[in-house]
C-alpha cells in the first residue's frame, strides 16, 4: 500500500511540476498570440479580483523612444451635416474647455501638469503649453455608413474619419505635425468603429494618427459621449450639459496624445497610456455647481475629469505630479 | 503535452464563468455565471436571463471545451489595436483569458456563446 501511495505521490508531484513549468513559461506564439505591444505580460494570470486593479494600477509608464508633444495647438472640428445638430452650448463648452486648458498653461493645478514629467530623446520634457486655435464646423454630408454598430444610425469607419479630417485641413490650409492635434466631434446618433471595435461598446473616444514625418496628423475621434451615458457618461455634469461627458473623454485623449502621440512614447507593460490607467477614476471632488460635482477648476471654470497617471508618484493624480 | 496538462489542471469547463470588458476609454463591466446558474452583472450592461438552466450551462461547457479555451494564452494583444479600445476577457473555472482586439476566433466563439446565453445587451 505504501508503495502505491508513494507512486501516486510521485505522479502528483510530476504533474504539479509540469503545470508549474507550463504556467511559468507561458504558451508558445500562435495565431492567437502574435508578438506585439503588451505581449511581454504573457504568462501572468491575475486572479479575477485583482485583474482590474492590476490593469489600472500596474506598473509605471515606460518610454519607448518615440516623440512626445512638447507643446500642443488644438483644433476642434464639429462634423455636423444638414439634418444633424449639436446644441450651441455643447459646442461652446467644448471650445471653452480647450481654451481654458490653454489659458492655464504652465500651472500645476490641473491634470495636464502630470504630462510635464514625461519627455522624449530629442527635446526633453513636455511643457504644459497648450493653445486652442479655432473650431471648424464641417457641414459635408456623412458618407454611406462603412460599419454597423449597436447604437447609431450612422457608423463611420476610422478611414472615413481620417479622410474627412484630411479634407478639412486641406480646405482650410491648417497645419500638421507633432505639435498639432485635431479633435473630431460628431453629433448624436453617429457612431464609429475602429476595425470591429465600435463606439459605446469598446470605446468612448480614441486617439490615433495618419501620415508621417512633418505631415503626420494627430487626431482624436470624439463621439457624442452622452448618447450612451451608461457606457460613456462621466456621471457628473457641472455645466449641466451633455458636453460634460465628452469633455471628460476628450481630456483623456488630449493627455494621451501629448504623452504618446504616435504610440511610440509612453505606455506601460500592458500597453496602457496615462489616460487608460486612470479611466473613470475621478479622485476627490472640489465642489458642486448644483447640477453636478467638479474636481477641476481650469481658468476658473468647473470640470469633472478623470485623473491621469503620474510615474513620479506611481498613482493617478488630479494635479501636480 | 505540457500545455495539455496545464490546461486540464487550470480549466474547469463546467464553470463558474465570468466575462467582461476592461481598460481603454470606456466604463468596464463584468457578468458572472455561478455554477448554480445564477447570473450577476456589474457595470453598464443588461442581461435577459438572471438564471441559466442546467441545459444552458451544459451548452456553455460544450462551447468552452470545443474552443479549448484553456489552451489560449492568458493575454493576447492583437496587432494594431489602439490602447483606447477596451480589452475583453473570459474566465472559465480558474482560467482567465484576455484579448485586446479581435484576432482570436476561438475566444470570440466562447464570448458569443456566453453573451448569447445570458442575452447580453449593452447600454
Amino acid at each position: 500500500v505504501s508503495l502505491v501511495i508513494r507512486k501516486l505521490s510521485s505522479s502528483l508531484v510530476a504533474v504539479a511540476a509540469l503545470v508549474v513549468c507550463a504556467v511559468a513559461f507561458g504558451d508558445p506564439p500562435s495565431p492567437e498570440n502574435p508578438a506585439g505591444r503588451g505581449n511581454d505580460v504573457l504568462g501572468v494570470v491575475p486572479v479575477q479580483s485583482e485583474a482590474g486593479k492590476q490593469a489600472k494600477a500596474g506598473s509605471n509608464l515606460v518610454y519607448h523612444n518615440g516623440p512626445v508633444m512638447h507643446t500642443n495647438a488644438t483644433y476642434a472640428i464639429y462634423w455636423v451635416p444638414a439634418g444633424y445638430s449639436v446644441s450651441a452650448s455643447y459646442q461652446s463648452l467644448l471650445d471653452r474647455f480647450l481654451t481654458d486648458v490653454g489659458a492655464d498653461s504652465g500651472k500645476t493645478s490641473n491634470v495636464y501638469d502630470s504630462d510635464t514629467q514625461y519627455y522624449d530623446n530629442s527635446n526633453g520634457n513636455i511643457l504644459y503649453s497648450s493653445s486652442f486655435q479655432q473650431d471648424i464646423t464641417d457641414t459635408n454630408p456623412f458618407p454611406a455608413s462603412g460599419c454597423k454598430d449597436a447604437y447609431t444610425s450612422v457608423c463611420l469607419t476610422d478611414a472615413q474619419l481620417q479622410t474627412e479630417i484630411d479634407n478639412v485641413i486641406n480646405a482650410n490650409g491648417l497645419p500638421r505635425g507633432t505639435g498639432v492635434m485635431y479633435f473630431m466631434f460628431t453629433p448624436k446618433d453617429v457612431g464609429s468603429c475602429f476595425g470591429s471595435s465600435c463606439a459605446f461598446s469598446y470605446f468612448c473616444a480614441y486617439h490615433s494618427s495618419f501620415g508621417s514625418g512633418s505631415s503626420v496628423t494627430l487626431y482624436a475621434n470624439q463621439p457624442y459621449a452622452a448618447w450612451v451615458p451608461a457606457a460613456c457618461g462621466s456621471g457628473q455634469s457641472p455645466n449641466n450639459d451633455d458636453a460634460d461627458s465628452t469633455i471628460n473623454v476628450a481630456s483623456h485623449e488630449h493627455n494621451e496624445t501629448i504623452t504618446d502621440p504616435l504610440g511610440t512614447a509612453w505606455y506601460d507593460r500592458q500597453g496602457a497610456e496615462d489616460g487608460d490607467k486612470c479611466a473613470w477614476n475621478f479622485g476627490s471632488s472640489l465642489g458642486s455647481t448644483g447640477s453636478g460635482r467638479y474636481n477641476q477648476l481650469i481658468d476658473g471654470h468647473p470640470y469633472y475629469l478623470q485623473q491621469e497617471w503620474s510615474n513620479k508618484s506611481s498613482r493617478c493624480v488630479l494635479s501636480g505630479l | 503535452m505540457v500545455a495539455l496538462l496545464a490546461a486540464l489542471a487550470l480549466a474547469s469547463p463546467t464553470g463558474p464563468y465570468s466575462f467582461g470588458r476592461e481598460s481603454g476609454n470606456i466604463i468596464p463591466f463584468t457578468v458572472t455565471i455561478a455554477q448554480s446558474g445564477a447570473v450577476r452583472v456589474t457595470g453598464p450592461v443588461k442581461v435577459g436571463r438572471t438564471r441559466l438552466t442546467a441545459g444552458q450551462l451544459a451548452v456553455l461547457a460544450a462551447a468552452v471545451s470545443k474552443a479549448q479555451l484553456a489552451t489560449l494564452p492568458p493575454t493576447t494583444a492583437c496587432p494594431g489595436t489602439l490602447p483606447d479600445i477596451a480589452s475583453t476577457w473570459i474566465k472559465a473555472g480558474s482560467h482567465r483569458v484576455q484579448v485586446h482586439g479581435s484576432c482570436s476566433p476561438r475566444f470570440t466563439r466562447v464570448w458569443n456563446a456566453l453573451a448569447s446565453a445570458v442575452h447580453l445587451s449593452y447600454g
